[in-house]
């Protein structure tokens, strides 16, 4: 992407077609019909790609305007959250807290009161930001994604929902309504470890794991990484290495350093490949020992 | 691209403005209602300077398109007065005080966030993240911000 403008972040220098459909059908329908048209969520990615030159919509779509999207609901087993809940919402919401702990931790600590304040969830997955916190975390809980369209509704897992940097499976007319996230259980623990500039920022690379312990052995691991390839991954490797094993410092250590078999980082402007590929292992091997110390 | 008339509130009283649909809210606020407390410094959401308040909650009103409050109530620095700005009268918080209404926005919702809850000094300066400060070093910004608090608590009980 080629910055084109760099000076003027003071107004959006495009014009566009402003819409704010009250039900999922109509923005399904503006977006299918009117060129061009974008989904316009929180803002903080869409509004600021335009301002930097890097998207010229022809229209934008408010999904904020949409009934009924912005909750957090105890689905038996799981729990769900709506495509428009905020990251404020989910560090305020006592459902969070009690049964999705992992998630409890990320919209806590998660960028600034400002940012978390605006940032949806459906916005922050669909974007598809290889480096997202919330995704990292989602994707080690194996949450699935609910997409409505002209066809209704369809549910994928997230592992299958993203395709590359900035690329989701979603058509052309649908938008991410909802996701669903399988409660915490008992002998379960989480770990969740970033790296970044200052506390605020974007990470340089991102681990999140999900452990089961049963017998002093390892009988479920989920080790989900962010920032270190071109979307949020799990890292087969490490998991593979730990399944069935005991839970020591030694098999800890060992699998921790077959993460690098499963990244692909880049130089970018935050941090480098080979600090990625450094770094990376050390945070795998720091959420695993954090979740195994919180099983009980 | 048309023109279209919003309705909403500002620090509790309605408005009417006529916009385009690709105006942002920190310039409807500054150039067509003249609240030009609300200030203009990075653009893209790092600095906290536009912060306000929407339907109490903060957002970044450089990154609010204008259409998008229609409806809602908008709270900004001319509609704020609590102690976190005593606080910074007396704790010399102010310097340029190019950043100060961004600050001051922010501590408005303080007490909602935190509730019962005490905050630690590090509990302030992650709750202001967002929020960048060239003159104080931030010092007596956080000390108000626990000042203010600690007399949220005290007048709670």
């Amino acid at each position: 992407m080629k910055l084109t403008n760099y000076t003027n972040t003071r107004v959006l220098p495009v014009e566009f077609d402003y819409y704010a459909p009250k039900t999922l059908d109509e923005a399904v329908k503006i977006l299918t019909s009117v060129d061009n048209a974008y989904p316009l969520a929180g803002g903080l990615d869409l509004l600021v790609f335009i301002k930097l030159g890097f998207l010229r919509p022809r229209a934008l779509v408010n999904v904020k305007s949409i009934q009924g999207l912005r909750y957090i609901s105890d689905d038996g087993d799981s729990v769900k959250i709506g495509s428009t809940t905020t990251v404020l919402d989910l560090e305020r919401s006592e459902l969070v807290r009690r049964h999705l702990p992992l998630l409890y931790r990320v919209s806590r600590d998660f960028s600034s009161m400002q940012v978390r304040s605006m940032t949806t969830v459906g916005g922050n997955l669909a974007s598809a930001s290889p480096a997202s916190d919330l995704a990292t975390a989602l994707l080690a809980l194996d949450a699935r994604i609910g997409i409505y369209g002209p066809s209704g509704y369809r549910e994928v897992p997230i592992d299958s929902f993203y395709l590359g940097p900035r690329k989701t499976v979603l058509a052309r007319g649908e938008l991410l309504a909802y996701v669903k996230v399988r409660k915490s259980a008992a002998g379960e623990g989480f770990g969740y470890q970033r790296i970044a500039r200052i506390y605020e920022d974007i990470a340089k690379v991102i681990v999140a794991a999900r452990v089961r312990i049963e017998d002093g052995k390892f009988s479920e691991v989920a080790i989900s990484l962010g920032s270190v390839a071109p979307r949020v991954i799990r890292s087969r490797s490490v998991e593979q290495a730990l399944l069935g094993r005991p839970a020591s410092q030694s098999v800890i250590d060992e699998a921790s350093r077959l993460t690098v078999n499963d990244i692909s980082p880049i130089d970018d402007m935050r941090s480098t490949a080979e600090y990625r590929r450094d770094v990376a292992p050390v945070l795998v091997r720091r959420a695993i020992l954090e979740a195994v110390s919180e099983v009980v | 691209m048309g023109e279209r008339t919003i309705r909403f509130r500002v620090n509790g009283r309605p408005v009417e403005v006529t916009i385009s649909d690709n105006m942002l809210l920190l310039n409807v606020l500054r150039n067509k209602l003249g609240l030009t407390g609300t200030k203009y410094a990075c653009g893209i959401g790092e600095c906290g300077a536009c912060t306000v308040l929407i339907d109490g909650e903060p957002a970044l009103s450089c990154l609010v398109l204008a259409a998008d409050v229609d409806g809602k109530e908008v709270t900004t620095i001319e509609g704020i007065e609590n102690g976190f700005q005593e606080e910074m009268v007396r704790n010399s918080g102010v310097q340029c005080g190019y950043c100060t209404p961004g600050f001051v926005v922010l501590s408005e919702f303080m007490p909602k966030y935190f509730g019962d809850r005490d905050p630690t000094e590090d509990d302030v300066r992650k709750y202001f993240a967002g929020n960048v400060c060239r003159c104080t070093g931030y010092l007596p910004i956080v000390k108000s911000g626990l000042n203010f608090m600690k007399k949220i608590r005290s007048s709670r009980k």
